[in-house]
This record gives structure tokens, C-alpha cells and sequence, in this order.
């Protein structure tokens, strides 16, 4: 009677916490249908680095140490969005979110880009669910979130044995001679196997190809061979580490629900990698075709020991497509920032050649599109400042099987380094800005000063949109959308080498130029921190340097974001309006014009004038009197009055005269943004 | 000396009455392994009460009143000088007698152990498998507890003072290993002053209540710890309290660290001391009637943890501050037992038990607690509530014993989706049929599992791990007809089915993730003369 009594007890009981957990792919999707994003403001964030906000998953912390974990993680972001909602920013970029390799050479896998499992979360930020929480709170304040995503590479999980030994040897002595440089190319009976690159490539390299790392042996474009005092014993054998410890260990099998067939490869096969080694030839570009440079990138391994996947077959391209839909529709993520894409594959060379990126971006946009998502928004990461380079990865094409798109935009790194560096830091003329941007829209066909400045006639950037809303894309033509940075997580922060005015001005270019505009975590605390790691800093320890305390919504830096970024919001010309460029100037140096550089943004019912000065002088968008003193003309009627609305400006007023002629000055490293 | 079975029962039986009469302190003190659920049973108000059952046969007659002239004896002796350190669990009855009578004073050596050995039908050595944090014991480990007590008696005092010092070994068989070598732990090191109705001790102790004998689990008060206790038993009341300090050997406690000589070379100093301290206290009142009638007893119980703040040091040499944090704990148990035709060797019980604890309480006490606030903290977040009731019947026919317990746990971190949150529970019955001469036969089922609130890590999906478990065997405890009479030797067989969700559990490439496990052993398991028991 006491049992009988018991066991329903014990069910009973045991029923009130019967599992009943959704699966995160099956909770509610956000639709994006009204979103445009030109309206956006991306804010890009190091998890690890932007807040701690549950300390159980604080595993292997050392806080003092730049290169290894401090304990951010999602619940930090969380915990902060109202600081964000305050800033204003209304789309999140999160570093990645796969487990990675814990550590490698001491440096840790913080950052997120040492990828071993690419369907499982990294638990020093939390779970999926937690990952799903961040989301969905994002969401619930109208902002947008973005997954920085690698495909290229996975952490350092294998070595190249090459002498056969079964250890990985950070020097090999005499490795080098296993090379193709030595094997074949210095080989006088096969040296007419090599091609004229491959020589060159011998050549410049044939002091530093003595160097042997297992872990990251120099390029072979014949792949990493073995060698024993022997000789060339073929293809170097592949080990993977086992190092539990530190997570490398070969990449598991996916779990069953992921439907991969049982026969086929995964990651923990080696032959899903090119198995070339790190790629060197950075170092002497110039001397290369680029045909040869190009297949070094994107079939090397990523320095560091990244090992290179093997895009171009079938399984891995499909296993990657697949791992990255399954993110779409587990964290509900509403764009990618996609890493290392040039080291993919090269439509600049055959923009017709669908490659990987051609199915990837169609694939994510589908996916995208089934789970009822609008306005799915990638873009991609060519580190690189050869702007047709860069564009090309937003340029569709056409094969056998039809049309494809590629990326909806990219890093404007060609702008950083042109623009932002060299007007904004450096003083380089602002025809610069008139130049990349006609370069980009391709109206710069018989400006001989851009073309003598190394500028291509364009359009570097798709003219048209890769997909409509409704079909997972952004409705809108890359040329619209470039990403707009100032410094990121691989570049020194850009107060590192510039001064506070110089952040004005170029916030104030960043948040009126067209594109979307993408703030570096701490750029609104004013951190100024040089190359990797010291460019990471932990936001909860505010900015002592300053005084800043953490999270601090004072000071000026804060203040400055915030307020282009209302600025930006209220109005829509700042946010979609065409560009229609009245002032640039092609010298350096003092003059009347110095650093001004003037546009107008207008839509069909808003439109403003935009002034910028770069230079450290007072200027006006007014010719030199030498040069006839005609100033600026804009589309605005005559008697127009333009108030200034620029945050931190005088209020000043400005009467159109004939012919829309408008006489604007503006202090140094100031801007003015006039709008009736 | 008697020697018929039927006997030694019937005089335990009586004289185990008699011993809790006497005791003093409800805490119980045999080591990790699992007492029987029998509850203490206080003494009888008359020791052979009306309403007990007509006598045995003839044949007993004899022995009966002989017995009964020493209970007499031994009753003077209860009162004036105490006796030894008696049992209060029956199960420990056969020898208690032999104990109580002739040594009152001196050395006294008792034991838990046992040992499992046997197959798991695929050339391995069988484990055991459980996916709740208290599963059915049908396979464990080899333990080993050697008790050893010294008693001192009182000139001019009615009681008694001893030494108790038992020394547990884990599962460390030489025969097995081949390593020649075990390490004991002290589980208990404690002094104690018994003056009548009240006791006092000192040193380190388990202290511990009623279990759930099928799952090695203490469902309301298990507590390790080094400090002091008081205890009174005053008619049908029992009161009992402690203090006592633990300092883990965990930085989360405690963190040495070297830093350079004043003068040469280099030292050590102490960066994190942090003890955690735990009090307890618990009262009763136990309604005693005849062994064949009903006898019940009620239980409260709390726990305080308080643990200070510190600072430790990381890897990188920054310094962490760890904040002060406490728990607390309150539960309740009821127990009945009783109903027994007492002379035949029979126990009859149930117990049913409730129990709550937050913060620091709902973690282990000998483990750092796992999960944390935002500042570090595991209170008020962390929280563990149990469930528990155990019974057990014996009879002509055989025996039962029976388990069940459910178990909410939530920990102190942020996440409303958790694996480490959710249900458990567990239940398990073991019905064996008499076959003659301490001989039983019969089976045991288990079946236990936990619905986490949380995903698998390895499969990235939410999954309720389960076990359910089928034990057919033999058993052979001549000592008695009672399912907790002891020694006891068994042949098991066992077959467990893990689902889907348990083999989740397992790290990935892990062989034992096989839905079924078997194990065909022997066991054997034995407890005697407990010390520190009561």
C-alpha cells in the first residue's frame, strides 16, 4: 500500500520539472520586414571584452594578461543594453560564437576566430540558449545583431609531421629542403616544372623557407612535404593534436539532428584542408602575378597555424553552409559578418566564377528567407586596401546554373585606409573621398586626379541588389551599404596615433557619409589602445587614462556618438539620401578650402548639406581668391536659411544666395550639418 | 549463548529497546555508506508491552524468560553505571548484545563495508551508472570503515565518556589494482561526554540522520563537519544542535602562494583563508508504543552557512574578491515504524521527507559551490529542494524495501535555461521472497531521471536523461529475516537501459555510451558495532 501510495508521489513530483524546453530553432523568428539598413548602427563588440556579467563561466581568466580570456560573455551584453540604448546603436556585431581551440602559444582563443567545433557554443559565453537570450533582448529593443562568422580556417588543430616523428617540432632543422623551392624549382632536372612565380617565390624566400614550424610551415605550392635526412618522402602526414586541455582535439562528428551522412568526411579529416602552409607572400606582393598571390591566399593556411579549409570541395562548402544556417535559425541572427574572405576564393579575377562565396551568400539568404527573415544582411571582411579587390566580393555573377550574389557589402578597409587614415589623420587632400566614392559608384572614368591617385574608374561596388527583401536579401545595391569604420579589432584603435579632433571630424564623417556607419566597442570611452591585443580593452574597467569610469555615459567621446548618432536617426537624408558631392579639394596645404569637404544627402522629403574640415585651420568651401574665391553652390533655393545641427555647433545660420551659393565656414576639425 | 536464529532475534529485538532508552543524541555516524531507513526507535514503555503477540512456541518459552531476567539486569545496568555506547538500529542488534554485556567499558571495534566485484558481459570490470545525483546503489564501489571506540566510565558520574576514530578506505582493493597502497580518510575524530540524558562531543564527525537505503542518500541531515555538539533526549523530545568550521582545500577556500623570503630564497604565505561555518540544529518528538503497534516520530531541521569574504589570487596575478555568502537549510522529516511482530525479527517502517536549502546550503558542503551570481555569490540564487520517502516490510513471505525522491535544483548563475537546473528523481523497490535460512531471492527495479532546464552540450538539444534498471538476485543474511539484517551476500545480475538523453551525457567518443550495460557480480556488505551510529 505504501509503494502504491509512493511511486505517484514521486511522478507527480517529478512531472513539475518534465523537460519542456523548445529547441531554440524553433522558437519565433524576428521578420526584419521594415527594415532598411541604411538606417543602422553597427556596433561591433569583442564578447570577451565588453562585460562579465556571469562569472560561473570565468574559466581560465586572466584579466591582466591582453592575450587571454577577461570573462565576458552574453550575459554581459545583455546586462548592458540599456548602455547601448543610450548610445543609440541599433545593430550589435558579436565576435564569434563556436567553441574554439582554448589556446595556442599561450595566446587564447578570446576572440573567438580559432573555430574547432562549428555547431557547438563557446562556453566561456554561455550556452545557445543564452546566445538565443541576447538575441531576443536585443530584439526586444529594436536592435538588430550580427554574427561575425569564419569559414575560412579553424584553430591551430593539427601539425605537419613533416620529419615523421610524431611530435610537433617548432624547429626542424634541414626542413626546409623538403620545400618545392629545393625539391624541384633548384633541381636542375625538374626546375622547368616550376613556374616563373614559383621561382621568384624561391628566390625572395630562400633564406627564411630554411625555417621549419610544424605547426605553420612557410607555403608550398605543391603542398608541405615530408623530409628526413633521407630525402623527400611525398605529402607531409596531417596529425591533429590531442590535447584535451586546451580543446585541440580533432572536431567531433555532428550531432545526429544535423543529418550529415554517416559516410561522409568532417573536419577531423585531413583531407578537407589545403595543406599548403601559412601563406607568405604578403611580404612580396609586388613580385607575383596575381594570379599566383591570389591561389596562395586562398589556399594557404592563415598565419598562425590556421589551418586553410578546403572551400572549393563539395562536403566542406556544404558542411560550413549548413553549420551557418543552423546559427541563422538557432540565435535568430539577422546578418553575418563574414572573416577572412578574400582568402576564400577570388572574384576578382572571374566574377563569373560562382565559387564559394557565390553559393554561401545565395544559401544563407534562402535560409534566411524559410525562416521568414527579411533583410538578411552580409558582409564580408577583405582586409585589404585595394578597393576593386574589396568590391568585387559584392558583385554578383552568372554561370551555367544562373545569376548569384555574393556579399551585400563589405569592410571599407580601402576607405580606412584612404580616407579615414589619410585625410582624417594625415592631412591628404578630401578629393580623396571624392575619388573612392565615384570609384565606388563608378563615376570616375576621365577624372585623370583619381586615376593618377590610383583610383579604378569602378564601379568597384555591386550596382544592383544581390535579393529582394522578401527573398532574404537587403533590397539594396552594395554601392548603398558600404560598412564605415574607423578602426576595428586588427587595426590600433584610432586614437592610438590621432587626436581627440581628429575623432571629431571623423565622427562626423563616419555618421553623415553614406554607408553604414560600425563603432568599435570603446570608441565612445575613448580608448585609444595600439595594435593586437591592446586594442581589445575590458569596457568594465572604464578608461582610467581619462578618468573615465566604467561604462561612463559623460564623457565626451560617449557624448559625441551619441549624439551624431540621434542626429543620424532624425534624419533621413543622413541615413538614405543620395550623394551629390559639392566640395573637395585636390591640394594639401593651407588655403582658403583647406580639409573641406562638402556634400549634400537628400531624400524625397529631407535633404542636408554636410561640411566637413579636415584641416587644423578654419576654412570655407570657397575657392582661393586666386583662383576666382567662387564658393560652394548647393541645390537648396536662394534665401534658404541652413541652421547648423551638428552636435557641439554654434547654432550658426546660413542665407542661400544666387544660384544656391552658400559661403560656410568651419572650424578646424569641425563639421557643420545644414538643413533649413 | 544462545545460538538459534529465532532467539538471537527475539532478545535483540527487546534489548535494542532498551539501548535507546539510553541514548542521548539522535545523530547518526556511520560513515558514507547507507544505514537502513529504520528510524531510531526509542524505548518502549514497557519491554514486553500487553499488546505484544502471544508468545512463541513452547520451545522459545525457556529462553524467553531467561532472557527477560537479563534485561532486567540489564536495565539496572542502563541506569547505574551507563553501559557501553549502544546501537540504536536494529540492524546492528546481533552484536550489540554480545557488546552491551560484556564489554561496558574498554575498546570497541565496529565496521561498514563492502565490496562489489563482477562483470559487465563485454570483458569489463562493471561501474556504476547514474544520471541523478543520488542513484539506485544496486552497483557500487568496494568501501571500507574501521570504527574503533574507546569508553571510559564515571566514578561518581551516570554516564560515560569515549573516543571514537573510524578510518573509511575507498574503492582501493589491492587484489583489484595491483597497486599496493590505500589511503584512508578519518571520518570521524571526536571526544564525547554522555551524562544521562544529555551528550557533548568535539571533533570531526558525520553527522547524520535516517537515509534512503536504496540510494546511499541522506535525504534531511548529512553533514561532514569539525566542531561541537550538544544533544538531549528528555521523555519523548529530542533536541540536538552543532557548530562547526570547514576550510576545503579549494581556492574557493583556501590559496597558498610563495613569495620571496624576507630574507633567502623563498616562502609561503596563506592568500585565501576562508572557513566556512555550519551550525545545525534539530528537533523531535517521537510518539513510542509497542513494537506491534504504530510508533511515529517528527522531525525539524535547519542548517545555517556562513562563509567570509576574501581575496585570491589569479594565474595573471590580479586579485579576485571572493564576497561573503551564506545558506540555509530547513526540512522536516516523519517517520513510522512499528506494526511488527517483533519476536520474529521483523522491521516495519516508512519515512517521508522534505527539504530546502539556499545558497551555500544547496551545494555540498565538501565541494566549492559550482555556479555564482554576477558578484559572486550563491545566495539567494542557488536552491535545492528534496522529496523523499523510504519504506520498508518485511514478512513471512520475504521483504521489501522501497525508495523514491524527486530533487529541484537551480544554481546561482543568471541563466533561466540551465542544464544544471531542473527535476530529478529516482525510484527503486526490492522485493525478495524467503527461501529458507537467510536466503531470499527476488529482484530489484530502478528507474531515475532528470529533466534539465538546458541543452546537451554534445547534441546542442534539450533531452531528459533516464535509467531504467533490472536486478534480479540471491541474497543470504543468516543473521536475520530483516532486509537489513547483516552481513548480507548477494549474486546480482543488473541490466540498464540508458535513453537517448543519457547517452547524451556522456563526452563524445566515450565507449560506455551504450544504451544497455549489464553487470553480473557478487556483493557483499556487512556493518557492525557502529560507534558513532545513534
Amino acid at each position: 500500500m505504501k509503494l502504491a501510495t509512493l511511486a505517484p508521489l514521486a511522478l507527480a513530483l517529478a512531472a513539475c520539472g518534465a523537460s519542456d524546453l523548445e529547441p531554440p530553432t524553433d522558437l519565433p523568428h524576428r521578420p526584419n520586414v521594415d527594415v532598411d539598413w541604411r538606417d543602422q548602427v553597427i556596433y561591433q563588440i569583442v564578447v570577451d571584452r565588453f562585460a562579465n556579467g556571469d562569472p560561473t563561466n570565468d574559466y581560465n581568466v586572466a584579466p591582466s594578461v591582453p592575450a587571454r580570456y577577461h570573462g565576458g560573455d552574453w550575459q554581459g551584453i545583455i546586462d548592458k543594453l540599456p548602455y547601448l540604448d543610450e548610445l543609440g546603436v541599433t545593430a550589435l556585431w558579436i565576435s564569434p560564437v563556436v567553441k574554439n581551440t582554448e589556446e595556442d602559444a599561450g595566446f587564447a582563443s578570446y576572440h573567438g576566430y580559432w573555430t574547432q567545433d562549428f555547431l557547438r557554443p563557446n562556453p566561456h559565453f554561455g550556452d545557445l540558449y543564452k546566445l538565443r537570450e541576447l538575441v531576443d533582448a536585443a530584439h526586444a529593443r529594436n536592435m538588430l545583431v550580427i554574427l561575425d562568422v569564419v569559414t575560412n580556417h579553424v584553430g591551430q588543430l593539427f601539425y605537419y609531421d613533416i620529419n615523421g616523428n610524431g611530435q610537433p617540432d617548432d624547429w626542424l632543422s634541414g626542413g626546409g629542403l623538403s620545400h618545392t623551392c629545393v625539391q624541384v624549382c633548384n633541381n636542375p632536372s625538374t626546375a622547368g616544372q616550376c613556374s616563373a612565380d614559383e621561382v621568384t617565390y624561391c628566390e625572395q624566400g630562400k633564406d627564411y623557407l630554411e625555417r621549419i614550424i610544424e605547426w605553420d610551415p612557410e607555403y608550398d605550392p605543391r603542398g608541405v612535404r615530408g623530409w628526413t635526412s633521407l630525402g623527400f618522402s611525398g605529402p607531409a602526414q596531417v596529425r591533429f593534436t590531442d590535447w584535451p586541455e586546451q580543446n585541440r582535439v580533432p572536431p567531433a562528428r555532428p550531432p545526429a539532428w544535423f543529418g550529415w551522412p554517416a559516410n561522409k568526411p568532417w573536419f577531423d579529416d585531413p583531407s578537407w584542408y589545403h595543406r599548403k602552409g601559412r601563406v607568405y607572400v604578403w611580404w612580396h606582393e609586388q613580385d607575383y602575378t596575381r594570379e599566383f598571390v591570389r591561389q596562395q591566399e586562398t589556399t594557404g593556411d592563415f598565419p598562425g597555424g590556421l589551418k586553410d579549409l578546403d572551400t572549393e570541395n563539395p562536403d566542406v562548402a556544404d558542411a560550413l553552409e549548413r553549420a551557418f544556417a543552423y546559427w541563422i535559425a538557432a540565435a535568430d541572427f539577422d546578418g553575418f559578418r563574414i572573416d577572412t574572405i578574400k582568402h576564400i576564393d577570388r572574384p576578382e579575377l572571374d566574377l563569373n566564377a560562382r565559387g564559394f562565396w557565390g553559393r554561401f551568400a545565395d544559401r544563407m539568404r534562402a535560409t534566411a528567407a524559410s525562416l521568414g527573415k527579411h533583410n538578411f544582411f552580409l558582409f564580408g571582411e577583405a582586409f585589404d586596401g585595394d578597393d576593386a579587390l574589396i568590391g568585387s566580393y559584392t558583385q554578383g555573377g552568372v554561370d551555367g546554373a544562373g545569376r548569384f550574389g555574393r556579399f551585400d557589402s563589405v569592410f571599407y578597409f580601402s576607405q580606412k585606409y584612404r580616407v579615414i587614415d589619410a585625410v582624417f589623420k594625415q592631412g591628404q587632400p578630401t578629393a580623396n573621398i571624392e575619388c573612392m566614392y565615384n570609384s565606388r559608384v563608378g563615376r570616375n572614368p576621365g577624372d585623370a586626379w583619381c586615376q593618377s591617385h590610383g583610383y579604378p574608374a569602378g564601379p568597384t561596388f555591386g550596382a544592383t541588389a544581390h535579393a529582394s527583401s522578401e527573398a532574404g536579401g537587403i533590397g539594396l545595391a552594395p554601392q548603398q551599404v558600404p560598412v564605415n569604420f574607423l578602426d576595428n579589432h586588427d587595426l590600433p584603435r584610432f586614437l592610438f596615433d590621432a587626436s581627440a579632433e581628429q575623432l571629431r571630424i571623423s565622427l562626423a564623417y563616419l555618421f553623415t557619409w553614406d554607408g553604414i556607419p560600425c563603432v568599435y566597442y570603446g570608441t565612445e570611452q575613448a580608448f585609444a589602445g595600439g595594435v593586437d591585443p591592446a586594442n581589445r580593452e575590458d569596457l568594465w574597467r572604464g578608461n582610467p587614462a581619462q578618468g573615465y569610469g566604467a561604462y561612463d555615459t559623460t564623457n565626451p567621446a560617449f557624448t559625441q556618438v551619441k549624439d551624431w548618432i540621434a542626429l543620424r536617426k532624425a534624419r533621413a537624408g543622413l541615413r538614405r539620401g543620395d550623394v551629390q558631392i559639392k566640395w573637395s579639394v585636390r591640394d594639401a596645404g593651407p588655403r582658403r578650402d583647406a580639409g573641406v569637404f562638402a556634400f549634400e544627402r537628400a531624400t524625397s522629403d529631407d535633404k542636408v548639406l554636410v561640411v566637413l574640415n579636415a584641416s587644423t585651420q578654419t576654412s570655407e568651401a570657397c575657392a582661393p581668391v586666386a583662383d576666382g574665391g567662387a564658393c560652394m553652390r548647393t541645390s537648396f533655393a536662394p534665401g534658404t536659411v541652413l541652421r547648423d545641427l551638428a552636435p557641439g555647433s554654434d547654432g550658426a545660420t546660413f542665407t542661400v544666395g544666387a544660384g544656391g551659393a552658400v559661403t560656410v565656414m568651419v572650424g578646424p576639425q569641425r563639421a557643420r550639418v545644414l538643413a533649413p | 549463548m544462545l545460538t538459534r536464529p529465532t532467539m538471537v532475534r527475539s532478545r535483540l529485538v527487546i534489548v535494542l529497546g532498551l539501548a535507546a532508552a539510553t541514548a542521548t543524541t539522535s545523530h547518526l555516524a556511520l560513515a558514507q555508506p547507507a544505514p537502513p531507513e529504520v528510524p531510531d526507535e526509542p524505548a518502549a514503555p514497557d519491554a514486553t508491552p500487553a499488546s505484544d503477540p502471544p508468545p512463541a512456541p513452547s520451545a522459545v518459552d525457556a529462553e524467553l524468560a531467561a532472557l527477560q531476567a537479563r534485561i532486567a539486569a540489564l536495565e539496572a545496568a542502563a541506569r547505574t553505571p551507563p553501559p557501553v555506547e549502544p546501537s540504536a538500529t536494529t540492524e546492528h542488534a546481533a552484536l550489540v548484545v554480545d557488546d552491551a554485556t560484556t564489554i561496558p567499558s574498554g575498546l570497541r571495534f565496529g565496521s561498514y563495508g563492502r565490496v562489489t566485484t563482477g562483470a559487465d558481459l563485454r570483458g569489463g570490470k562493471a561501474a556504476p551508472l547514474h544520471v541523478v545525483a543520488h542513484g539506485p546503489r544496486i552497483v557500487e564501489t568496494s568501501y571500507l570503515e574501521l570504527d574503533f571506540a574507546y569508553a571510559m566510565t564515571f566514578r561518581d558520574w551516570p554516564g560515560y565518556a569515549r573516543t571514537v576514530t573510524t578510518l573509511a578506505f575507498d574503492d582501493q582493493l589491492f587484489h583489484d589494482t595491483g597497486a599496493f597502497t590505500a589511503g584512508p580518510a578519518l571520518r570521524n575524530l571526536y571526544a564525547e561526554i554522555v551524562l544521562g540524558d544529555f551528550s557533548a562531543w568535539i571533533g570531526s564527525r558525520m553527522l547524520r540522520g535516517d537515509d534512503l537505503y536504496l540510494f546511499d542518500f541522506w535525504p534531511l541531515d548529512d553533514l561532514n563537519t569539525v566542531g561541537a555538539g550538544l544533544a538531549a533526549t528528555v521523555r519523548a523530545y529530542e533536541v540536538s544542535a552543532h557548530i562547526g568550521l570547514n576550510r576545503l582545500r579549494d581556492p574557493f577556500q583556501y590559496q597558498e602562494r610563495t613569495v620571496a623570503d624576507p630574507e633567502l630564497g623563498a616562502t609561503t604565505i596563506v592568500q585565501l583563508n576562508r572557513a566556512r561555518m555550519i551550525t545545525s540544529g534539530r528537533f523531535g518528538y517521537t510518539h513510542a508504543a509497542a513494537p506491534t503497534a504504530l510508533s511515529w516520530r517528527a522531525r525539524a531541521y535547519g542548517e545555517l552557512h556562513a562563509l567570509p569574504s576574501g581575496n585570491r589570487r589569479r594565474t595573471d596575478a590580479t586579485i579576485e574578491s571572493l564576497p561573503r555568502d551564506w545558506g540555509t537549510t530547513v526540512g522536516v522529516e516523519l517517520s513510522a515504524w512499528g506494526l511488527a511482530p517483533r519476536e520474529r525479527g521483523y522491521r516495519r517502517h516508512a519515512n517521508l521527507f522534505a527539504r530546502w536549502s539556499t545558497g551555500l546550503a544547496a551545494f555540498d558542503e565538501l565541494a566549492a559551490p559550482t555556479s555564482f551570481d554576477a558578484e559572486l555569490r550563491t545566495f539567494p540564487k542557488a536552491s535545492e529542494l528534496v522529496l523523499g520517502a523510504g519504506a520498508g516490510w518485511d514478512d513471512r513471505w520475504g521483504h521489501v524495501v522501497a525508495a523514491a525522491y524527486a530533487r529541484r535544483f537551480v544554481d546561482a548563475d543568471v541563466n533561466a535555461f540551465d542544464r544544471d537546473d531542473g527535476w530529478e528523481y529516482a525510484v527503486d523497490v526490492r522485493p525478495l521472497a524467503a527461501l529458507g535460512r537467510g536466503l531470499h531471492a527476488g529482484v530489484d527495479l530502478a528507474y531515475e531521471a532528470r529533466f534539465p532546464r538546458g541543452l546537451q552540450p554534445t547534441t546542442q538539444a534539450a533531452a531528459d536523461p533516464a535509467i531504467v534498471s533490472v536486478a534480479p538476485m540471491v541474497t543470504f543474511a543468516p543473521t536475520g529475516p530483516s532486509a537489513f539484517d547483516r552481513p548480507e551476500l548477494r549474486v546480482v545480475y543488473r541490466a540498464a537501459h540508458q535513453n537517448d538523453g543519457a547517452l547524451a551525457l556522456y563526452p563524445i567518443d566515450d565507449p560506455r555510451a551504450v544504451a544497455w550495460t549489464h553487470f553480473l557480480g557478487v556483493e557483499a556488505e556487512w556493518w557492525f558495532n557502529s560507534n558513532s551510529y545513534r
